[in-house]
């Protein structure tokens, strides 16, 4: 700060006293002010396009050129991603417009497996809209960030990439802002390009307002509307040399932007910066890329070649397009590893200390790679499960597709959007009436009345928790619980919160000989009783279970989720369907109140998870109309489902939900009963859930 | 010695307003209050709204009311428009999607701050680049002044490099201390939620009195190098 304009203020400054100008200092430090947010373009639950085919359901996130919501497309019954262009003004406006046309009249040219389709276009209310494919997976961005990426999954993105490439410029255009944020990795382990919002016909499409700039040594031109900038329309990073400098483009600046991705992959780093502008378009000029890093000496030396092929400054020395690329990749020797296939399937991280560890890594920047390796499952297992933690407060969206990455090992996604929960009188009468004699209409009456709810999309659990993951997180929670000894029989009975921590000695279990699964050493640790590792962890309480999944970085599902789990977007009566019980399949119960074959056996024993073949959802989640019931995070008031008292509020009875060995009523998925917080149950367990 | 009953603990951090408002000492946040109708008389409107199952409405004047002050807040923090943007559809999905579950312990605006603060935390996991970036001009101190120098480029340019001192989470606690006014116990409830045990939030408010004081000493160190404050026990300049 220049002298002049300053001069050094109060005389002795001290810690402890008051200081008006650093008081002043902070409070220009904090200053906020009010703004007004921009205004929304749709709200959930609007209807769009002719008719209101398009229902909206929420918003995904913003693209280049608008906001991105997932939509219903209620003709064709299926989701469909809407990206509606931000409001303009003027010139702007009108141009904003145009380009979105454009890219509407561009895409829908393409039918390709890499590329995203486009399906409609339209207007709401003057503004434009285009329907387009709805991609689940992840980006490429947040898939290679922060990882090892072996050289067969190199090869297999950037040969599909330029297999999508290739289909672009085979139909005259090409994309000007490929990067990884623009490429999804889809859940079938497939690439698909998106976003055009950038991409020019290089075929003359007339009209005025247009000039051509002829490339040199190629028969096609760029074609640049008056009024629009090219300056830097992409991304620094990933633009070409002439991309930069304003000069006329064509399908070579793909190839150099895939350059920058492959050379990305290999390095963990850019080829040139992603500095600011100007530094980046010095960079280039002057700067080659460097190849001398060991790792490019792990690389098939081909694949060096074909990226400084893509990379090299003048757009005449690289590939023509997307398809001499796809060539040249195909001819480097190796096996090609769709990234899908390094996903995992189980659960890799046994111990609660190192999924916090992973957790943390989340929460701090993640480093870059520094290296190719062939293997590294274990770092690729710990980001995922990481990835997957920070996922748990809300689903992660991106440009014009759900960025849902694969779920946590051991957890399932579900999305049901709106659905209806509780039942009405009416619903309830019907049920009765198919039940039958057996039917304790007067118990069902808790499940009255029925509501609609929105359900954020949401991971929970494949299993119920079991012995052996229970007893391990009270092992690592060690001396922040008391164990209690039995009064008359004196053997460790009571788990509570150590009183001496701050806690209020709440119970987290009780090791019941008779009926728990779960036994306190000699050697101050927990162990699952023998046989009954995989067995559901009950007779732990409300506060115990909310404890277990708070230290595994979950939360237990609330009432409402676990419902829509049960539930589904079909209203599924059972968890598996809409088929009664069948006994072998599923774990019956044995008070007969659901309609059963007679031969069903008249009681059926707690057993391991998953162990009823039929209970299962479409999801993938199993046992929640058998084996245990589960506690969820919601609070039990009599005779009003549609209550939802904060479960944190008082010690309230909480809701338990889902059948058990012991009850089955409980097993329709609307179904539900209570149990204090401190009280546990032999037939009552839990889950977690991650949103 | 109960520590919530001892929010003046802060020589210098305490804060400027106990009501539930938005508006700022200088009045530039007129914008940003609750309608005309007054923050007590908001709140009970949504309070009503809840009792009488309206969560929609609720969630809806929630979002009316407090829009200004919550995206200004966001704002602040991320030092971005559209990464505000991105931000402000996050809680109001949070808002549209918990306000069911907010059970009266403390007021809807700090429950909506503490949404915020989820939010926040989401976009530093998404975004953590974006952490580093700060170029917010401030638009404060071209008026009077009795305590610093009279002119406001320099001291733009200082006050802009001391909020790049600090993370998004230091910045979003000093704003909403300063600038919103919220007490310890307040803050304590957007970091763990309105639910959490009462010894909890106590300890939380220790914690977080105790990272105002660093944040006010780093700020002052910052100050300082930034020749906009003389050095402890250094006369005037």
């Amino acid at each position: 700060m220049d002298d002049s304009t300053t001069r050094k203020l109060t005389a002795s400054r001290d810690s402890s006293t008051q200081d008006p100008a650093l008081d002043e200092i902070l409070r220009a430090v904090a200053h906020a002010p009010a703004r007004r947010p921009p205004p929304e373009p749709a709200q959930p639950g609007e209807r769009w396009g002719a008719g209101g085919r398009y229902t909206i359901e929420r918003r995904l996130g913003r693209g280049g050129m608008g906001t991105v919501y997932s939509a219903t497309d209620t003709m064709l019954h299926r989701e469909v991603a809407l990206k509606v262009l931000d409001p303009g003004s003027g010139d702007d406006g009108a141009v904003q417009r145009a380009r979105l046309l454009r890219e509407a009249r561009i895409a829908a040219r393409i039918e390709h497996e890499r590329v995203a389709r486009i399906y409609d276009v339209g207007e709401h209310e003057g503004a434009l809209f285009v329907a387009m494919e709805l991609v689940r997976g992840v980006t490429l961005r947040r898939w290679m960030d922060g990882r090892a990426v072996a050289a067969g999954e190199i090869l297999a993105v950037a040969r599909q990439i330029a297999e999508g490439l290739a289909a672009l410029h085979a139909s005259g255009v090409f994309h000007r802002d490929l990067k990884p944020e623009n490429v999804m990795l889809t859940d079938q382990g497939g690439v698909r390009l998106l976003d055009f919002g950038l991409a020019r016909q290089t075929a003359r499409v007339g009209g005025d307002g247009e000039r051509s700039a002829p490339v040199a040594g190629e028969g096609r031109a760029a074609r640049v509307s008056e009024g629009e900038s090219l300056a830097f329309a992409g991304t620094p990073g990933y633009m070409a040399p002439e991309q930069c400098e304003g000069k006329a483009l064509d399908a070579r600046v793909d190839v150099f932007a895939l350059g920058v991705i492959v050379y990305e992959l290999v390095t963990g780093v850019r080829p040139f910066g992603s500095g600011a502008s100007e530094e980046v378009v010095e960079g280039r000029v002057r700067v080659a890329p460097d190849f001398s890093g060991a790792v490019w000496k792990e690389m098939p030396a081909r694949l060096q070649e074909v990226c400084a092929r893509m990379l090299a400054w003048e757009p005449a020395e690289r590939f023509s397009g997307g398809a001499g690329v796809g060539d040249a990749l195909h001819g480097i020797r190796g096996d090609s590893v769709l990234p899908a296939a390094l996903v995992p399937s189980g659960r890799l991280l046994p111990s609660v200390a190192q999924e916090l560890a992973n957790a943390e890594t989340e929460a701090a920047p993640v480093p870059r790679r520094r290296g190719w390796r062939v293997g590294g499952l274990i770092g690729v297992a710990a980001t995922l499960v990481a990835a997957g933690l920070m996922i748990a407060r809300s689903a992660s969206v991106g440009h014009h597709a759900t960025l849902r990455p694969p779920p946590v090992p051991g957890m399932a996604w579900v999305d049901v959007g709106a659905i209806t929960v509780g039942r009405s009188p009416a619903d309830l009468d019907r049920e009765c009436v198919a039940i039958g004699p057996g039917c304790d209409r007067k118990k069902m009456q808790g499940e009255v009345p029925s509501s609609r709810v929105t359900i954020a999309p949401f991971q929970l659990d494949v299993y119920e928790v079991t012995n052996e993951e229970m007893a391990t997180t009270l092992t690592m929670l060690g001396g922040l619980l008391s164990v209690v000894d039995d009064e008359d029989d004196h053997y460790p009975r009571d788990v509570r919160w150590n009183k001496d921590l701050g806690h209020d000695g709440e119970v987290i279990a009780d090791l019941n000989p008779l009926v728990g699964g779960i036994e306190y050493g000699a050697d101050h640790s927990f162990h699952a009783r023998a046989g009954r590792e995989q067995w559901p962890a009950v007779q732990v309480t409300w506060h115990g279970a909310r404890l277990f999944c708070t230290t595994r970085g979950k939360s237990l599902p609330t009432e409402d989720e676990w419902e829509a789990a049960a539930r589904g977007r079909d209203d599924r009566p059972w968890p598996w369907g809409s088929a009664p019980l069948r006994c072998g399949e599923v774990v019956v119960p044995r008070d007969g109140l659901i309609v059963m074959p007679s031969s069903c056996p008249e009681k059926v024993s707690l057993g391991p998870v998953g162990q009823a073949a039929q209970d299962v959802t479409p999801d993938g989640i199993h046992d929640l109309g058998g084996n245990v019931a589960e506690w969820v995070d919601a609070v039990y008031v009599e005779g009003n489902r549609a209550a939802r008292v904060d479960a944190g509020a008082a010690d309230l009875p909480k809701v338990v939900r889902g059948g058990s060995f012991f009850q089955s009523i409980e097993a329709r998925t609307s179904g539900r009963s209570r149990q204090l917080a401190n009280g546990v149950g032999y037939n009552v367990g839990f889950r977690c859930a991650v949103r | 010695m109960n520590l919530l009953d001892d929010l003046h603990d802060l020589p210098t951090l305490h804060p400027r307003e106990t009501q539930h408002t938005a508006q700022s000492p200088r009045g530039t946040a007129a914008a940003a209050l609750p309608g005309d109708r007054g923050p007590a008389r908001v709140e009970a409107d949504l309070r009503a709204l809840l009792r009488a199952g309206d969560e929609a409405g609720a969630a809806a004047a929630a979002l009316e009311s407090h829009a200004a002050e919550v995206f200004g807040f966001l704002l602040g923090v991320l030092d971005s428009g559209p990464a505000a943007g991105e931000a402000y559809a996050g809680v109001v999905e949070r808002v549209r999607r918990e306000i069911s579950r907010f059970g009266g312990r403390c007021s809807l605006r700090t429950w909506m701050y503490a949404a915020c603060r989820r939010e926040l935390e989401r976009h530093a996991r998404r975004h953590p680049a974006s952490s580093a970036a700060n170029s917010l001009a401030p638009v404060i101190l071209c008026g009077p002044s009795t305590t610093l120098p009279a002119r406001c480029t320099g001291l733009a340019a200082a006050i802009t490099a001391l909020r790049g001192r600090l993370s998004p989470d230091d910045r979003a606690l000093l704003i909403l201390r300063l600038d919103r006014g919220l007490d310890l116990h307040e803050l304590a409830v957007t970091e763990l939620g309105e639910t959490a045990r009462p010894t909890d939030l106590l300890r939380e408010a220790e914690r977080i009195r105790v990272r105002l004081r660093h944040i006010r000493d780093d700020l002052a160190r910052g100050a300082v190098e930034q020749q906009i404050l003389a050095p402890p026990g250094e006369p005037h300049g």
